[in-house]
């Protein structure tokens, strides 16, 4: 064997580094070429992303409307609720559960309803002349007594049997604050029964109790104290029209009357704004006028002549004629007592509150259920990281094979001169590519299903309560990890092929 | 039987390959298996070599050494003077793209790149200019005789077609060799003879080093010197001239001088 020439050294320097744009080309080349897997790599990482984003989009419209809807509703009934909490003498249980509300008033980070709460607080405070340290300190322990009173009412019967026999509410916790030792056994032994917050809570909770209760004693007697008083000055200012219920004399009483009534109340301590009686007033002219059409439709001598009029073989109930209302013969029927317009705003506003009360129904449990993150319920939630679970294998998978597939590719390319760093980089790139493009069109197309679907579901809801903040985070947070996902999954299958030898990349099949 | 003699073989050429005493084990399982068992070659500049072998004898594996697509388990390869075992990654892809070129038997065209796009891949990473490369790859296509079909990819070709598209490819950059693994294994007799007669044309007339693994005959005629390979070991070497071809074999007919 002769001997080898001087071993010489390679300049490497004179090789020629890709630059990020040959390698674009190249990149932008290889995708076009093969416009189709392309394209089905894309439409996994599409598929995924949008399903992402519908679920997410779908969570928040929901979440949205149904709070629009609570607050829709809670507005519709708010003259009825201020006059019965000022007109009509409260239970204790029902003082109970207001001031449970007042509590999560204050717990919610909406500063609006903290405001509204504190309000509340202080017309307690005025009504029964107790201080609202001490109001504050009920409602916290109001809140707690509803809760574990709800919590066992919903524990399944054996389990409830076992613990407070057949009693419920008041007298299940005061069983319980009599057989303390037992109940605690039963807790022990009974593992899989949960109790809501930490035992020590309810210990604290059973251990204030029997303050706690003389306490609201004293309030509920001072607030319907309060109450009376209201009742007595409401009379009074009725004068000669004493037999006229509440809500028809404040619809109809002029602004002088009402201002002074206003003022009476407002002086035993009740939160009453101009603003508010005249919410109130509007309200109830409404509401007088709907019982008045629906005491109209409801009269037996007009329900014959309405069935005579539309050919209706059986008596139809006031209901059920709502929807006709603008119809000529029902204009013609109704036009002694009220005048078309009228007819037409009654029917839009039983309209309205039916599809309110239809989608409350349909959201209860969305509206139900306590929200636990970005205001989203734990079912919710759970679907989202079902869906990000699915939305990550399919996306690896897809950019696993995609690069696999391609190793003979990736090995001839390596014979052909390619550096290591090149095919990553191109990979890399390919990857990043398909994952935006994807990531943009799912978004999109994730956004019109949901919108689509909400649109059927809640009609112009959607629009009244669109979660525009909210959907924008959701689009980007969508966005980013279908970009983030394609590339993190094509990191690992690029990296080693292009490390492979190209001969084992070869082999490889 | 005439024996090679090296020396006299050697007189006014220049060595460009070089292989000492390599060996290569692969692992099936805990067994091992020596593809190559120590062969040690000499190539030298214009030559036209042939290496043959029965399936398994450690052909490809040989190539794979001196192509720097593998790396030995003991022993040292050097191509035009540089050790192989002392490139790293961007060394061996600088050597890859300059000095060798391939060609293999699956043709391993991009089969989404037209003929001319596969031709000038290379060239871009050797960083030619998009011009100069169109320019080159042209003229390489047209040296090939598919001038007229540049713009047709590879499933629109016939086998001899990919072939000669592929020789175009690894004459690219220029190389100083071109490494052919059974190159004309995929193909019928007329156009193996043809892809032959190309391959025996460039290293005559454009003076390239061809290192040729292959079972065809046919190949005798236009090769240089011949290598026989079994199980791992250089069997045989000798000068085509003195190899004589049986009808319906291959073999090695003894001539008395």
């Amino acid at each position: 064997m002769s001997t080898t020439s001087v071993y010489r050294e390679i300049d490497v320097k004179t090789q020629h580094a890709m630059s990020l744009r040959e390698t674009w080309i190249l990149c932008i080349r290889s995708v076009k070429h093969r416009l189709f897997r392309s394209m089905l790599t894309l439409a996994v990482v599409v598929l995924a992303v949008a399903f992402f984003m519908f679920l997410l989009s779908e969570s928040l419209f929901q979440r949205s409307i149904a709070n629009g809807v609570l607050e829709e509703e809670s507005f519709n009934r708010l003259s009825q609720t201020t006059l019965t909490r000022m007109l009509s003498n409260a239970p204790e249980l029902t003082m109970v559960h207001r001031l449970s509300n007042t509590a999560n008033l204050l717990q919610s980070k909406n500063a609006e309803k903290v405001a509204q709460g504190k309000i509340q607080l202080e017309e307690y405070a005025r009504v029964s002349g107790l201080d609202v340290a001490t109001i504050e300190q009920l409602a916290q322990t109001a809140s707690r007594e509803v809760m574990y009173t709800t919590w066992l009412a919903d524990l399944p019967t054996g389990h409830r049997l076992n613990l407070i026999g057949k009693r419920s509410g008041r007298q299940a916790i005061e069983y319980i604050l009599a057989n303390s030792q037992d109940f605690h056994d039963q807790l022990k032994i009974k593992i899989e029964i949960r109790i809501p917050g930490k035992i020590d809570t309810l210990d604290a909770f059973l251990a204030a109790y029997p303050t706690y209760k003389s306490q609201l004693g004293e309030f509920n007697k001072r607030w319907n104290n309060g109450v009376s008083k209201a009742v007595e000055r409401t009379l009074e200012r009725k004068g000669d029209q004493k037999n006229v219920p509440d809500n028809r004399w404040i619809a109809a009483a002029d602004a002088q009357t009402i201002e002074a009534w206003r003022k009476d109340l407002a002086d035993i301590g009740f939160q009453l704004t101009p603003e508010l009686v005249a919410t109130i007033q509007s309200q109830l002219k409404d509401a007088n006028m709907f019982a008045d059409l629906v005491e109209a439709l409801n009269r037996n001598t007009f329900r014959v002549e309405w069935a005579r009029e539309f050919n209706e073989t059986k008596r139809s109930s006031a209901e059920e004629k709502m929807p006709f209302l603008t119809d000529k013969r029902a204009i013609k029927l109704l036009k002694d007592q009220f005048t078309p317009e009228v007819l037409e705003n009654m029917k839009t506003r039983y309209e309205r509150v039916r599809r309110l009360s239809l989608l409350n129904n349909r959201l209860a449990i969305v509206t139900k259920a306590t929200p636990s993150f970005l205001g989203l319920t734990g079912r919710q939630l759970f679907l989202l990281f079902i869906s990000f679970l699915v939305c990550m294998v399919g996306i690896t998978n897809a950019m696993l094979m995609s690069i696999t597939e391609r190793y003979r590719e990736i090995a001839t390319m390596k014979c052909l001169g390619a550096t290591d760093s090149y095919i990553l980089s191109q990979f890399m790139m390919e990857a990043a590519l398909q994952g935006t493009a994807g990531g943009i069109i799912g978004v999109v197309v994730g956004f019109i299903i949901s919108t689509v679907r909400c649109t059927i579901l809640y009609g112009s809801y959607l629009w009244t309560y669109f979660p525009a903040v909210d959907l924008l985070f959701s689009a980007i947070f969508s966005l980013v990890a279908g970009i983030l996902l394609s590339a993190l999954a094509s990191v690992q299958p690029s990296w080693s092929a292009s490390r492979m030898a190209p001969m084992e990349a070869m082999r490889v099949e | 039987m005439i024996t090679f003699n090296e020396e006299e073989y050697a007189v006014g050429k220049e060595v460009l390959v070089s292989v000492h005493d390599i060996k290569r084990v692969f692992w099936r399982g805990t067994e091992p298996v020596h593809a190559l068992d120590g062969i040690s070659l000499n190539i030298y500049r214009g030559e036209y070599i042939c290496v043959m072998g029965p399936s398994g004898s450690g052909k490809s594996t040989f190539f794979n050494m001196v192509g720097g697509l593998d790396t030995p388990t003991a022993g040292r390869v050097f191509i035009d003077g540089v050790d192989m075992a002392q490139l790293n990654a961007e060394e061996l892809a600088f050597l890859r793209c300059r000095k060798i070129g391939y060609v293999f038997q699956q043709f391993n065209l991009n089969t989404v790149m037209t003929a001319l796009e596969n031709v000038t891949l290379p060239m871009v990473f050797a960083g030619v200019s998009a011009d100069e490369a169109r320019a080159r790859g042209m003229a390489l296509l047209d040296r090939v005789g598919l001038g007229s079909r540049w713009n047709h990819r590879p499933k629109e070709m016939s086998g001899g077609q990919m072939q000669r598209v592929a020789i175009a490819r690894s004459l690219a950059n220029n190389p100083s060799i071109l490494l052919c693994d059974e190159p004309t294994g995929n193909l019928d007799l007329k156009t193996g003879k043809e892809i032959h007669l190309l391959l025996h044309d460039l290293n005559k007339n454009d003076g390239v080093t061809v290192i040729c693994a292959t079972h065809d005959p046919n190949m005798l005629s236009v090769s240089s010197r011949m290598v026989w390979i079994c199980d791992g070991k250089i069997d045989r070497i000798a000068e085509s001239k003195h190899v004589k071809i049986e009808k319906d074999s291959l073999g090695i007919e003894e001539e008395d001088e």
